[in-house]
């Protein structure tokens, strides 16, 4: 069998060629839609962006001048009498809706016979209250079940003992000092015969 | 040479398609030119104004907290004006003769009304620095029970009075069953200018 091929122009696979350039075409088309659509797009955000960026821009040079011009009607030391005469005025405030009545009520549930309480004195630090309770007791056991039990019943914090003598009688003159968080009630009526 | 393989047979398709593959390899050539020319830098721009827009929306936010500090500031210290204005005039004595109204007499009544017994009582204005307040500063000794003692002070701490208790005192009474206390007390005026 002759497998010579002795034509001038030699058949050759032309549904091959035309797929490699059916190919060559989508890919060119489709970079065409890629170039346009990334124009379309990006020139769309540009505008979009640019035109939010130069709205921010003005808002906030507005805002900053209004501020500025509210900053300019204070007067930096009426401000600083009127922030002082407030702190003042809350600190007495606060003095007078401490109730002596539930501090009174700590102390007759927690005081034991042979302690007696001379002196109180509350005092503000930092928002919450301090009491100073000077007492008398007889022995260290008594005054060390008093904190125990100030601290026992949760309004109180922290207590110490911060000075102690003895007298000419042999009783022990302590200041114990604690941190007191009033209870969230309104204060109780006295009970009728409380306390000793 | 063979014809029907290898590079003469792609030449030869070439040249068949020749308007084809020029029209292909021309709109190839543009689209690379139109990216490298239009898209990239387009894309370089809008990256840029992204920045710019993020920048600008910070920048906002950050004038936005400054003018609402100054509002607050402004309307604040406004508004702590009024209410220190009503709490001078409404809440506190207006004036010493005020202050001594509402403590001299009530403070007496009130322990009276306690059953305790009023021994002795001392009143001192004190205008203590950096103040705008005066403290009409009171020392009180009573005597009785501790119960009466109790109801004294509810009944001073529930009464419409602005009176604070600054600091009790309690000691024996001379006959020992009874209870001598020394209450300090405040109240408080603002010293107008006459």
């Amino acid at each position: 069998m002759l497998r010579t091929n002795l034509a001038t122009r030699p058949f050759y696979n032309v549904r091959a060629v035309q797929i490699v350039l059916g190919a060559a075409i989508a890919i060119v088309l489709g970079l065409t839609v890629f170039n346009v659509a990334q124009i379309l797009r990006l020139g769309a955000s540009q505008y979009t962006l640019g035109a939010r960026a130069a709205q921010a821009e003005q808002e906030a040079a507005r805002l900053r001048a209004e501020a500025a011009r509210i900053r300019a009607q204070i007067d930096p030391q009426e401000l600083q009498v009127v922030a002082d005469a407030a702190q003042e005025a809350n600190a007495i405030i606060d003095q007078r809706a401490f109730s002596w009545t539930d501090l009174l009520a700590e102390f007759e549930a927690t005081l034991p016979p042979d302690v007696r309480i001379t002196a109180v004195q509350p005092r503000l630090e930092k928002d919450s209250f301090v009491i100073a309770i000077a007492v008398e007791s007889r022995r260290s056991e008594d005054l060390d079940a008093f904190i125990e039990a100030l601290e026992g019943r949760g309004a109180f914090h922290n207590v110490l003992s911060v000075q102690e003598q003895t007298n000419t009688e042999g009783l022990i003159q302590a200041v114990v000092e604690g941190a007191y968080v009033p209870p969230a009630q309104p204060p109780a009526a006295p009970a009728q015969g409380a306390g000793q | 040479m063979d014809s029907t393989h290898g590079l003469a047979l792609v030449r030869r398709s070439a040249v068949e398609y020749r308007r084809l593959v020029i029209g292909l390899g021309a709109a190839a050539v543009i689209n690379v030119t139109v990216y490298a020319l239009v898209v990239y830098p387009l894309a370089t721009r809008v990256a840029n104004v992204t920045e710019r827009e993020q920048a600008a929306e910070q920048a906002l936010a950050s004038a936005r907290v400054e003018h609402a500090q100054a509002s607050g500031t402004l309307t604040g210290k406004s508004r702590a004006s009024v209410e220190l204005t009503t709490f001078y005039s409404e809440v506190l004595p207006r004036d010493l003769a005020g202050a001594r109204r509402l403590t001299y007499l009530r403070l007496a009544q009130l322990a009276r009304e306690s059953d305790l017994e009023y021994r002795r009582a001392t009143y001192a204005p004190v205008v203590e620095s950096g103040s705008t307040l005066t403290r009409l500063q009171i020392k009180m000794v009573l005597e009785g029970a501790y119960a009466d003692m109790r109801a004294f002070i509810y009944q001073l701490e529930t009464s419409p009075e602005f009176v604070v208790i600054d600091n009790l005192q309690l000691a024996e009474g001379a006959d020992g069953g009874s209870l001598v206390v020394t209450l300090d007390m405040s109240t408080y005026y603002r010293e107008t200018a006459q």
